[in-house]
């Protein structure tokens, strides 16, 4: 188990865009291993290997604290509807936005044993996805915020009573 | 990516508006509407309790640091002003805030104390904390009526001058809490009685008020612009003690109306509504940005017959000598009537101000005075109580610009009616 260091906002290589993962090593493995825990470690729900400063095409997702979800070579297929609501970025530390995206999303993908799967999401899974996939095209949430950041006080100390 | 739903401390963000309040100086006011207009996502409730304590902190600052130097071995005053903040924040829910429990308050202050890193105060705030909790405060038994209402002591000192002891004690009451909502029925486009009708199918009550029959009281609802009936232009939102003002004007059909310092526009839109679409209301103010605002409540009016034009009332305009039929002349003032609806204008405001600004009036005045054809009739107004910006001023229009006194009307602020309030209509014969 590693926790890696998330890069945060201003930091070049979250512009750029990953590169396809072609094929399964224990480089890659363990650096999936490092991205759930690093994901865990920080409270969130979605993250992308060039948060943790690898230009690859991997996502790690858990919406509801059960359903981890490991997408190599992500491709949304499929989107509908539209939400809009708070959300914020392990990138972005301290600070949410409001943001409109898609109620539904479909996506397929490569599985941990590089074998095609597919998702299906709506609201916060939705959301995660396309948050998630950006992150793969170098795009990061702050730049689709209706009105302004705000600050997130999060009250660590009261899930602790 | 990060859990849309986010749990937001809305102690935290009151704190961050006290200092906001210190560091920078700017009008709370502004600073509680920049924060709640940021906070727009938050459930009403919280918003509310964000309103509340920000507001509420800052009207009873007297009372808070005089409660706290009374438990507290350091001085309010020499405090670092986190802990200033947090204390003062504190002791207003436990002394005003009923519905919140005292332990409560006692562990979020002390949470935000080690959250800024102050880890040494913790002890400090929650001893100072519980011990005035425990008590039980009875703000009637505190003799000094500034420390009980929260108002400087020279303003006390001038409410009792100017009113008398009865008087000063009602205005003094009215400074605190919250004030009533007056609306005026905009007649160019609706009925009283219509008005009353869609308002109280919105949910909102809706009580008349004697002797203004275009006016209601109005409560029970969160914010005006959720009103289709606000946004339609039926009403505005005006104090029963400005709308005198176009009462006291006389207005006929037709008329050429003048008003010097316009903004937010209030009286002028009152004018224009009074004129139905008929002659015409020139709103001048000092700056565009003033002027925006009357522009948003044009829009909003459906006003065909209001004109904007930026001008420095103070400076003579040879283009506008002896061409108005009425001129408003609500001027610049020490705001001492309406000290409850601006929270942080009582600390603020000075004692040597009131000349500064009687001179500025004067000056305006004389131009005023100018613009009035034969005949003509002006109204001068201010939202205050202080003889230098009242009844002084009203014997210098007499004597020195001999004008002739017509009507006045001096509103008293209590804390079920109108806001303090002075105005005074002249006819120009000469």
């Amino acid at each position: 188990m590693a926790i890696r260091e998330v890069r945060e906002l201003g930091d070049e290589i979250l512009t750029k865009r990953s590169k396809e993962v072609k094929e399964m090593t224990p480089r890659v493995k363990e650096l999936i291993d490092d991205m759930i825990d690093t994901m865990y470690e920080a409270n969130g729900v979605g993250l992308a290997a060039v948060q943790v400063g690898v230009l690859k095409r991997i996502v790690v997702m858990d919406v509801t604290g059960e359903d981890l979800v490991v997408m190599i070579n992500p491709k949304i297929v499929e989107t509908s509807g539209e939400q809009t609501g708070q959300e914020g970025c392990l990138s972005v530390p301290g600070k949410a936005g409001q943001v409109t995206r898609p109620n539904y999303a479909k996506v397929l993908y490569l599985d941990r044993d590089m074998k095609p799967a597919e998702l299906e999401g709506t609201e916060l899974l939705a959301r995660c996805i396309c948050h998630e996939c950006d992150h793969l095209d170098g795009k990061m949430y702050v730049d689709l915020v209706e009105g302004d950041l705000v600050d997130v006080h999060y009250d660590e100390e009261e899930e602790e009573e | 990516m990060t859990k849309g739903e986010i749990k937001i401390n809305t102690r935290a963000i009151v704190l961050d508006v006290l200092l906001a309040a210190e560091k920078e100086g700017r009008m709370t006011g502004l600073l509680i509407h920049d924060v709640l207009d940021q906070y727009a996502f938050l459930p009403a409730r919280d918003r509310a309790f964000i309103k509340n304590l920000a507001e509420g902190t800052v009207e009873r600052r007297i009372t808070l640091d005089y409660i706290i130097d009374r438990y507290s071995k350091v001085e309010v005053s020499k405090m670092k002003s986190l802990i200033r903040c947090v204390l003062r924040m504190s002791v207003y829910q436990i002394v005003f805030m009923s519905s919140v429990p005292a332990a409560a308050v006692c562990n979020e202050a002390v949470k935000l104390v080690r959250k800024r890193h102050f880890n040494n105060l913790t002890g400090f705030v929650n001893g100072v904390l519980r011990k005035i909790s425990s008590e039980k405060i009875n703000l009637e038994e505190i003799e000094d009526l500034s420390v009980r209402f929260s108002m400087p002591e020279w303003i006390v000192k001038r409410f009792r001058e100017e009113a008398g002891d009865e008087r000063a004690l009602e205005m003094l009451k009215s400074s605190v809490g919250t004030r009533p909502v007056y609306i005026r029925t905009n007649c160019a486009r609706i009925s009283p009685e219509e008005l009353k009708v869609l308002l109280t199918d919105e949910g909102v009550s809706v009580e008349a008020v004697e002797g203004v029959s275009y006016a209601f009281r109005i409560s029970g609802f969160e914010r005006l612009y959720d009103l289709k009936s606000f946004n339609e232009g039926y009403f505005s939102v005006q104090d029963l003690s400005s709308m005198s003002v176009a009462e006291l004007l006389k207005i006929e059909e037709g008329m050429k109306v003048l008003d010097l310092c316009a903004a937010p526009g209030g009286k002028s839109c009152h004018a224009a509504e009074i004129l139905k679409g008929s002659g015409v209301v020139e709103a001048r103010d000092i700056s565009s940005g003033k002027l925006e605002k009357i522009e948003e409540n044009i829009s909003r009016l459906a006003l065909q017959n209001l004109e904007l034009k930026v001008s420095d009332a103070s400076q003579v305009d040879e283009t506008a000598i002896d061409s108005f039929d009425r001129v408003i002349a609500d001027l610049p003032c020490s705001g001492l009537g309406v000290i409850g609806r601006k929270n942080d204008l009582k600390y603020r405001i000075r004692e040597e101000d009131i000349n500064t600004l009687a001179e500025l009036q004067r000056r305006i005045l004389r131009n005023a005075a100018k613009y009035l054809k034969k005949g003509g009739i002006m109204v001068y107004s201010t939202c205050t109580i202080t003889k230098e910006e009242c009844s002084e001023q009203a014997e210098f229009i007499e004597k020195e610009l001999g004008l002739k006194k017509l009507e006045e009307k001096i509103f008293y602020q209590i804390p079920d009616g109108p806001d303090g309030f002075y105005a005074a209509s002249f006819k120009k014969d000469l």
